[in-house]
């Protein structure tokens, strides 16, 4: 059990649920939204995380909705991680996320939760932000769509008070072919040391990564650097300088280690869609 | 509140506070669910939520009203069970109860679980005592089992 009380409310509107934290704001308390819960609930017993008031989407109808058409393909916030890897229509977005935590956690963790975590991998970003996807954000003016390039920044910049309910795809873009890469320090169970995801279209490769510096990120710079060489002739100890970021140094691993992992892996890529 | 458990309706008092695992030990008295890292790492704690596993541990019980909850006491005669014992899968026991609840909804899912199937689903759990073979084959055999009946 958790160590402080608070309430708990289960909405089964989205107009609901902002209504209630608008009205919990007002009354001063610290409301938090609250989808698949495994890191509030982890996070909360160890006392890292205070509030005073959930607010559980579950119930809301849209937030778990898979929506494939003919142009668009929409995935609830809500949907489970292992309920993305059973969709078939965004094949890069199910290898990624199928690869995060493990079986039994993915049937909680929430494709919303994941992206909106504390924990800075947010690994189920990568496909999105290669696709040009689009978020939807409510909030207590209604739901608005931003493109995810617009809307993610280290983090998805959400405003207090709003929540994401859903993402949207193109069709064209996520029936592209797409390489996941993720690499773990000891057993597959692990946070990435190294996550890279990577679609190739007429424009050349695209690479979005996690793990390696301290926030996931869609590495445009590196991408045009790549398209733009040409074969294998180029510089592998120069591609730092085009990340966005430092690459991490923690107790998991020294960035020189996640630098020859990733030195190592940005060539198997390379090969990889060479020979494709 | 009111939770459906192993098919029975159980009328209980939560705190918003209260994990799933704590409500079903503590209130309920269904002590088969383990608390071990209280983290999401080692399963043992491991439950069925509308026949999926979960980690008890990381569910608040108040999420839970209206969904059907199968712990190890809801079990009985299972063809992984026997195959358990038939192959001593098991040396101290902690574990057993998560595992078998794991195992149990993976072979009612995917009843022909290939090695690929086996090592993802069971990567949820942990055994301090490593009895990793034993268990292994105790699903192969549930496997065979269920393929001939």
């Amino acid at each position: 059990m958790l160590s402080f009380d608070f309430e708990y409310y289960r909405p089964d509107t989205i107009e609901e649920a902002a209504e209630i934290y608008k009205e919990l704001k007002r009354m001063e308390k610290q409301p938090l939204y609250f989808s698949g819960g495994t890191e509030v609930v982890s996070v909360a017993r160890k006392g890292v995380l205070k509030f005073n008031a959930l607010i559980d989407l579950k119930n809301i109808k849209e937030m778990r909705d898979y929506v494939p058409n003919e142009e668009e393909i929409y995935f609830g916030a809500n949907m489970t991680l292992n309920e993305v890897t059973e969709q078939e229509s965004f094949l890069l977005l199910s290898r990624v996320v199928e690869t995060i935590a493990d079986h039994t956690v993915r049937n909680r963790i929430t494709l919303g939760g994941n992206i909106c975590g504390r924990l800075g991998y947010r690994e189920a970003v990568l496909p999105f932000l290669l696709v040009d996807a689009e978020v939807c954000i409510a909030g207590a003016e209604g739901v608005k769509t931003l493109s995810m390039e617009a809307a993610f920044d280290k983090r998805l910049m959400l405003s207090s008070g709003e929540f994401v309910t859903g993402f949207k795809v193109r069709k064209s873009g996520s029936s592209l072919d797409g390489i996941s890469i993720r690499k773990v320090r000891t057993t597959d169970v692990d946070y990435p040391l190294l996550h890279i995801a990577s679609m190739k279209d007429e424009r050349g490769i695209k690479l979005a990564i996690s793990g390696l510096c301290p926030y996931p990120f869609r590495a445009k710079a590196l991408e045009q650097y790549l398209n733009d060489v040409e074969g294998s002739d180029w510089d592998i100890k120069g591609i730092y300088k085009l990340l966005p970021a430092a690459v991490k140094d923690d107790h998991i691993a020294s960035s020189e280690y996640r630098k020859t992992v990733f030195e190592k892996n940005i060539e198997k890529l390379m090969r990889k869609w060479g020979e494709a | 509140m009111i939770l459906d458990v192993n098919g029975e309706k159980k009328k209980v008092i939560v705190s918003p506070k209260d994990t799933l695992l704590y409500v079903l030990r503590e209130k309920l008295g269904f002590t088969g669910a383990k608390p071990g890292c209280e983290n999401g790492d080692c399963g043992a704690c491991t439950i069925l939520l509308d026949g999926k596993p979960v980690k008890s541990c990381l569910i608040l019980a108040v999420e839970v009203e209206g969904h059907s909850i199968t712990t190890i006491e809801g079990l009985r005669d299972t063809p992984i069970q026997k195959a358990f014992i038939e192959e001593s899968a098991f040396q101290c026991g902690y574990c057993t109860p998560g595992f078998i609840m794991n195992c149990h909804a993976m072979l009612n899912t995917h009843p022909d679980a290939d090695d690929k199937i086996i090592r993802e689903w069971l990567s949820s759990n942990l055994c301090r005592c490593t009895g990793y073979e034993e268990i292994e084959k105790a699903v192969k055999r549930a496997q065979n089992h269920i393929n001939v009946v």
